[in-house]
C-alpha cells in the first residue's frame, strides 16, 4: 500500500466550506473518504467546533448550489446526498455521497481518473488548510495525478507537497481509542470509579494508593503518564502537519 | 474558446466538419493523439486519429534527445503522413504533450501542423464523436526538407541567456520553481538540485489556458506576458522539467502571439539541475508576483 500526502491552502472566498474554517479557528474536521469510481465518492466527516460554525457547515453542505468539492474552476454537476449521522452543540458527523459527477473536478475525481480503484482518503481541515492522505494499491500514475492537481488548482488555492512512500501506519487511535499499559489502565479506572476526577474530588491520592496497595509516588506517576497520553491524543489530533513530513 | 487568429489553433467545430476527410486514406489531412497517459487512446479517441506515444515515438531513449531525423521520418511515414499533409494534434491534460509533438514537428520543419483547441478534454466535454476503431492508412515516404533548429535552446544557449537580456520563462509549478519540490512524485527523471535558472520568471504553463483547456484570448495572453515584462521584442527561452510543458508556452508565444525569437530549452530542469557548475537560484524573488 502506497500513500501520498499533500495540503491545499485556501484564501478567503475561494471555497464556501473552507471559508467557515477560516472564520472559526477552533473548528476542525477529520474525514475518511473513498472513491467509488471517477464519478462517485463517499465521505464520513467528523467536525468539532462552535455551534454556529457547525450550523453554517450543514447549511452549505445541504445547499445544492454550493459545491465545496471543486478545486478547479470547472463548474460542478453532481447528484449529492448528505445525512447527519450525529449532531450535538459542538460535534457533527456528516455522511456525504456524490454520484453521477459529470463536471466537478475535486481531489477525489482527479484521483479516480488517474489512480487505481479502491482508493482511501483521509482529510483534515483546519483554518486555511485541508490536508490529504491518499492510500492506494499502486502509485503507477501518481505523477500525472500530481501534475494535474498542481496545474489545475483555481485562483486562491495553493499546493503543498507532502510525501510519497509506503503506507506504514493506520490511525488506530482514532478508530479504537487509546491503549494504556495495564498498570496505568488499572490506576486510572480505580481513580475514576472512586471519584478522584469528579469536581470536587471524592478521594485523595493517598486513599487510592492504599486501596491499590502501591506507593503514592508510583500511583501519581502512573496517573500522570495516562493523563499525558490522553491529553496529547485530544490536543494533537488537530496537528496533521506531520502528514507532510 | 480562444479567439485566436492563428491557423495553428483549430476548433472542435473545425475538426468535426472534417471528420469524413480525416478518416480517408488520402494523406492530405491526418489527426494524431498524443497523451501524457497513452492508454487514453485505447479507451476512445477521435475518429481517424492515430496514436503517438511520447515515451517511445517522441524521444530517443539512448541519446535522451529528440528522435533522430531518420526515426522521425520513419514515424511520420508509418502514420501515413507526407510532407504536405495537414497534421492536427491533440491530447489530454490541455494538450501538454500534444504541444510538445507540435514543437517537434515544427523543429523538423513540417509545414502545416495544427493544435486542436482544448485538446481531448474539451472534445469530450462538447460530446463530439469518439470511437475505439483504430484507423489504418497506407504508409507514405517522408523526408525532412529543412529543419528549424532556431526554435530549440540547449545548455550553452541558456548560459548565454543568463549573461544577456534573454527572458527565461520557467513554466513549472511555483513549488518546483522555488526549489521546495526536488523530484515531483511519480516521475523518474531524477534531479540532484532544486530551484530555477537565475533570473527566470515563473509563469506556470497552465496560465495560458482556461479551465476548459482552451487557450485564453490573445489579448489576455499578450497582457499577461507583458505584466511579466515579456513582449514581442524579447528573446525568450521557455523551460520546464523535461521540455514538454514549456512546449505549450512556446506554442503560445511563438505560434499564437507571433513572437519571433522564442526557443524551448529541450534539456530543461533535468539537464540544468544535474549539471556541475550550472548556477541555480532558489526561493521567490520579491519582484515576482506569486501565482
Amino acid at each position: 500500500m502506497r500513500e501520498f500526502t499533500f495540503a491545499i491552502d485556501y484564501e478567503q472566498g475561494a471555497d464556501p466550506v473552507m471559508d467557515v474554517f477560516l472564520k472559526h479557528s477552533t473548528l476542525s474536521a477529520h474525514s475518511l473518504d473513498a472513491v467509488v469510481d471517477e464519478h462517485a465518492f463517499w465521505r464520513m466527516e467528523h467536525v468539532t467546533g462552535p455551534e454556529t460554525a457547525l450550523d453554517r457547515l450543514e447549511d452549505i453542505r445541504f445547499d445544492d448550489s454550493c459545491c465545496g468539492e471543486a478545486i478547479t474552476e470547472q463548474g460542478c454537476a453532481a447528484e449529492r446526498h448528505h445525512d447527519v449521522v450525529e449532531r450535538t452543540t459542538n460535534e457533527l458527523i456528516l455522511y456525504s455521497y456524490l454520484a453521477d459527477i459529470r463536471q466537478c473536478e475535486s481531489v477525489h475525481t482527479l484521483a479516480g481518473k488517474h489512480l487505481p480503484d479502491g482508493l482511501i482518503f483521509e482529510t483534515r481541515r483546519h483554518e486555511e488548510t485541508c490536508w490529504w492522505r491518499v492510500l492506494m494499491r499502486s502509485d503507477e500514475k501518481i505523477g500525472i495525478f500530481y501534475d494535474e492537481l498542481g496545474a489545475r488548482l483555481h485562483n486562491g488555492l495553493s499546493f503543498k507537497m507532502g510525501h510519497l512512500r509506503d503506507a506504514s501506519e493506520w490511525r488506530r487511535e482514532q478508530m479504537t481509542g487509546v491503549n494504556l499499559p495495564e498498570e496505568q489502565e488499572i490506576a486510572l479506572r480505580t481513580a475514576v470509579s472512586a471519584g478522584y476526577y469528579d469536581p470536587p474530588r471524592e478521594t485523595t491520592l493517598d486513599e487510592l494508593a492504599v486501596e491499590l496497595g502501591i506507593p503514592r509516588s508510583t500511583l501519581s506517576y502512573r496517573l500522570r503518564q495516562a493523563e499525558s497520553k490522553l491529553i496529547h491524543r485530544y490536543v494533537d489530533r488537530d496537528e496533521p502537519t506531520r502528514w507532510l513530513e | 474558446m480562444t479567439t485566436s487568429s492563428t491557423d495553428a489553433v483549430v476548433s472542435v467545430g473545425w475538426l468535426v466538419d472534417r471528420l469524413d476527410e480525416v478518416q480517408k486514406d488520402d494523406p492530405s489531412i491526418r489527426v494524431l493523439e498524443v497523451d501524457i497517459d497513452p492508454s487514453n487512446y485505447e479507451h476512445e479517441h477521435i475518429p481517424g486519429a492515430s496514436k503517438v506515444d511520447w515515451r517511445t515515438d517522441l524521444q530517443d531513449p539512448t541519446t535522451f534527445d529528440v528522435p533522430s531525423e531518420a526515426a522521425f521520418e520513419e514515424l511520420l511515414g508509418a502514420l501515413g503522413i507526407c510532407p504536405d499533409s495537414t497534421v492536427v494534434i491533440y491530447g489530454d491534460m490541455m494538450n501538454w504533450f500534444a504541444a510538445h509533438a507540435y514543437w517537434l514537428f515544427t523543429y523538423y520543419g513540417h509545414a502545416d501542423v495544427r493544435l486542436l483547441d482544448g485538446g481531448r478534454g474539451f472534445w469530450e466535454e462538447r460530446d463530439a464523436p469518439l470511437t475505439t476503431e483504430v484507423p489504418e492508412f497506407t504508409s507514405q515516404s517522408y523526408a525532412v526538407d529543412e529543419n528549424q533548429p532556431d526554435i530549440r535552446a540547449d545548455r550553452p544557449d541558456v548560459m548565454d541567456a543568463i549573461e544577456r537580456e534573454t527572458a527565461l520563462v520557467d513554466v513549472r509549478t511555483p513549488e518546483e520553481y522555488r526549489g521546495e519540490i526536488l523530484a515531483p512524485p511519480g516521475w523518474n527523471e531524477g534531479v540532484q538540485r532544486g530551484g530555477h535558472i537565475p533570473g527566470a520568471r515563473n509563469i506556470p504553463w497552465n496560465q495560458v489556458v482556461e479551465s476548459t483547456g482552451c487557450f485564453k484570448p490573445e489579448d489576455k495572453l499578450r497582457s499577461m506576458y507583458k505584466e511579466h515584462g515579456i513582449d514581442e521584442t524579447e528573446d525568450v527561452i521557455t523551460y520546464c522539467r523535461i521540455g514538454e510543458r514549456s512546449a505549450l508556452t512556446w506554442f503560445v508565444l511563438h505560434e499564437v502571439l507571433g513572437y519571433e525569437d522564442v526557443r524551448n530549452y529541450y534539456g530543461s530542469w533535468v539537464e540544468w539541475g544535474n549539471t556541475v557548475g550550472a548556477p541555480i537560484e532558489k526561493g521567490q524573488r520579491a519582484a515576482i508576483k506569486r501565482e
